[in-house]
């Protein structure tokens, strides 16, 4: 490879994307954008000439941005780097502060390294005071944007509550009802789960499209990978997960298909055929997060028709969602205040006017793009009268909520990413029959400790 | 005494600032950081000779040392045969094919093609059940069931070493064809006349007049070999990682995640030392090995 090509990568790297502006759709209910610049009418225009500089890594904010520019008459300028990419964007020019954001956002991979980094503004200081908002959120949400002392650094509007998501036609054949509660009692441990799933295999159906589905149910009593002391643990749990790994591919219990591979997604709009040699198959369930519904499950789709359109899922309105072995969380969008800012009063409103307050933006927002929200204080309302037509006319909400309240956050720690990688690679080691399951776990042990030398590893 | 003119210095200052900026400076910075245990961001302290010490006895970069060699080695051997063959067809009197530059043209584009481009194209290709190429074995009854690829190491490195022959036998290609075509014809046609065949053609004639030409492409091919980074980094089974079981985490791909990811920026800056080293010796080697003491002029 030639030294251009190292070069322009890099370049690749650093590029970022800046959004000047961006059109909004018009239709006959007034949209939350609308909404916060009618009620602006007459008021002060507080910022009016400013311009606030948020980076992130998703286009999530940009509705926020447009109404944050209505209400307070100011400009906000979003830069999006792909998250690849983002972490290693944006520390150097947090460190340097050399055109460094007022204000930027950070995933459930890495926010916790950036929360203890002191990157982001003390926001329990005066004058923001954010630790009284502590009730308004979901423990783990208001926990994950807190740093080690205790002091918020970061909010966030959204949870990422985890669930399984089934084809309701297959539940009702296989096992004579498709209630959610009924299907969730049948996934509730492990072991009922592998029954279920071999239930299904008697049908002709298989549980998940792929194996990597299971991951997210190894962990039920929220240990975290390293204690309070530095220590790894691993607990029973995590090692039964790679005999049940195994068991799962030994009996050939999913589709086999590779988590986001074409396989993966046909799975969720039809039949797929596991290898040449093997039959058609429905896959029966997908564990996903909430943006999973909107995001993933909705949007795979067959392939466009001749005239150029995308048709709909075919399977809209056979999918409900119900609880599996535990609870759990995929991803999440915090947000905060840079240190050193130059403008944290108008940074501070635009964190609260996205990730607090319900008016006169976000719960009309939430509203309309369906994502479940970590703020208790609006929760109740806002999942009142939800009916997916997706899920079935199932409230989805509703059961997110319930999820979500049950993370505990002393489960997660920083090396949360690469450690769940390291650990599904001794899995991948020990089904492949390239290790034993002792030689797996060591396996794992030593990349951890040249990975985190500080760590201490038993 | 003639007075000198110190225009030129000027002249050429702007290359030396942007090399210093650029060049020197990060070089010697990094330099720097192998003795420290920063982090990528923060403060740090000097730890002396600590990261050298460590990387020495670190079994992992060792596997990356091996992983980078096995996946070059087959690659190189692949990609220069495949380029040799070529020209050999291509400088055959006899035969006289036409339309080089359209071959060229052919043989040189899987170069063109961006790197996560065919890093997607060959996972979608390799994929173990639902994958193209399984399908087409079990189809023809080559295989019994589905291969999977990428779940053991040797297939894995065979796979990533196969995918940079194809991409870059056509620039070895290239590049060893405008060499042949500078050899006088005069060696091939009086070989001709004196009854040599083919082989003895190759291997008396053109081999040995090709050799400097050889030695520049195995030499930078070997530079950017041990620098093997993107291919393992979006094929690897765990994200970047370098499964399966290690066999895919080659130098690069180690240092940028010590670095990168872990934020053990201050070994991440021995690694790559230690690489550069390395790469310095094995060009050495390479080229003793092809040419003996007395170099290419002997």
């Amino acid at each position: 490879m030639s030294f251009r090509k190292i070069y322009s990568l890099l370049l690749v790297f650093v590029m970022v994307i800046s959004i000047a502006g961006c059109g909004g759709g018009s239709s006959d209910k007034p949209t939350s954008k609308q909404k916060a610049s009618n009620e602006n009418n007459g008021t002060e225009r507080k910022y009016e000439g400013e311009k606030l500089v948020v980076w992130s890594f998703t286009d999530e904010l940009l509705p926020a941005k447009e109404a944050f520019e209505e209400e307070y008459g100011c400009e906000v300028e979003v830069s999006i780097t792909p998250n690849e990419d983002y972490p290693q964007t944006i520390k150097p020019v947090l460190e340097s502060g050399q055109g460094a954001p007022d204000v930027f956002t950070a995933e459930a991979g890495y926010v916790l390294d950036f929360v203890n980094a002191d990157y982001y503004e003390n926001l329990s200081q005066p004058p923001y005071h954010a630790d009284a908002l502590k009730n308004d959120y979901v423990d783990y949400v208001y926990a994950t944007g807190s740093d080690y002392d205790g002091n918020v650094r970061a909010l966030s509007w959204q949870m990422t509550t985890g669930g399984i998501f089934y084809r309701r036609s297959v539940a009702k054949e296989v096992f004579g009802t498709d209630d959610p509660k009924a299907i969730g009692d049948k996934l509730s441990s492990l072991d009922k789960l592998f029954q279920t799933a071999e239930e299904l295999n008697a049908a002709g159906y298989r549980i998940f499209s792929g194996e990597a589905d299971l991951r997210w149910f190894t962990n039920p009593d929220q240990i975290p990978w390293v204690d309070e002391n530095n220590r790894l643990t691993i607990p029973d749990s995590r090692i039964d997960y790679l005999d049940y790994s195994k068991r799962l591919r030994d009996e050939e219990l999913t589709a086999l298909a590779t988590e986001w591979s074409p396989a993966w997604f046909g799975g969720m709009y039809g039949p797929i055929q596991v290898g040449e040699s093997g039959e058609e198959t429905t896959v029966f369930a997908y564990a996903l997060p909430t943006w999973g519904l909107h995001y993933v499950l909705k949007t795979s789709t067959p392939e466009e028709t001749a005239d150029g359109e995308t048709p709909k899922n075919p399977t809209w309105g056979d999918w409900a969602v119900t609880s599996g072995p535990c609870s759990y969380y995929w991803g999440g969008t915090w947000l905060g205040v840079y240190k050193n800012s130059k403008k944290k009063e108008m940074a501070w409103d635009f964190v609260k006017f996205i990730a607090h307050d319900e008016e006169p933006f976000l719960y009309d927002w939430l509203k309309e793009t369906g994502d479940v929200t970590s703020i208790l204080s609006i929760q109740e309302k806002y999942a009142e009268g939800f009916e997916e037509s997706f899920l079935g006319g199932q409230n989805h909400v509703k059961f997110f909520i319930e999820g979500g309240k049950a993370i505990d956050p002393k489960r997660m720690t920083k090396y949360d990413k690469d450690l769940d990688n390291y650990w599904n690679s001794a899995r991948d080691d020990y089904i492949n029959g390239l290790k034993t399951k002792e030689e797996a776990i060591q396996g794992f042990k030593e990349a951890a400790k040249a990975a985190y030398p500080d760590i201490q590893i038993n | 005494m003639k007075k000198k003119d110190k225009y030129g210095y000027l002249f050429i200052a702007p290359f030396f600032v942007v090399f210093i900026v650029f060049n020197i400076y990060p070089i010697l910075l990094t330099l720097f950081y192998t003795l420290t245990n920063y982090k990528g961001y923060g403060e740090y302290q000097m730890v002396g000779l600590d990261n050298w010490g460590k990387m020495l006895t670190d079994k992992f970069f060792g596997q990356a040392i091996l992983n980078t060699w096995k996946i070059w080695g087959p690659n190189i051997l692949i990609q220069l045969g495949l380029a040799l063959i070529l020209v050999v067809i291509f400088v055959d009197l006899k035969w006289k094919i036409k339309a080089l530059g359209f071959f060229r043209t052919i043989f040189y584009l899987p170069n063109l093609i961006t790197l996560a481009s065919v890093a997607m194209l060959f996972t979608a290709i390799l994929n173990w059940k639902y994958g193209s190429l399984n399908q087409i074995l079990v189809t023809l009854g080559l295989a019994n069931t589905e291969i999977n690829w990428f779940g053991k190491p040797i297939t894995a490195q065979m796979w990533v070493s196969t995918i940079q022959a194809w991409m870059w036998f056509g620039n070895s290609f290239i590049i060893l064809m405008a060499g042949a075509q500078g050899l006088s014809k005069d060696y091939f046609e009086a070989a001709r006349v004196d009854g040599a065949n083919r082989f003895q053609i190759f291997f008396g004639i053109l081999l040995p007049l090709l050799k400097p030409i050889l030695l520049y492409v195995f030499i930078t091919s070997l530079i950017g070999g041990m620098q093997l980074f993107e291919l393992p980094l979006l094929m690897s089974t765990d994200n970047g990682l370098g499964g399966p079981s290690n066999s895919l985490n080659t130098m690069i791909l180690y240092m940028y995640n010590q670095g990168f990811r872990f934020k053990n920026f201050g070994y991440a800056s021995t690694i790559a030392y230690g690489v550069f080293i390395l790469t310095a010796v094995f060009s050495v080697i390479g080229y003793k090995l092809m040419y003996g003491k007395g170099g290419v002029n002997e």
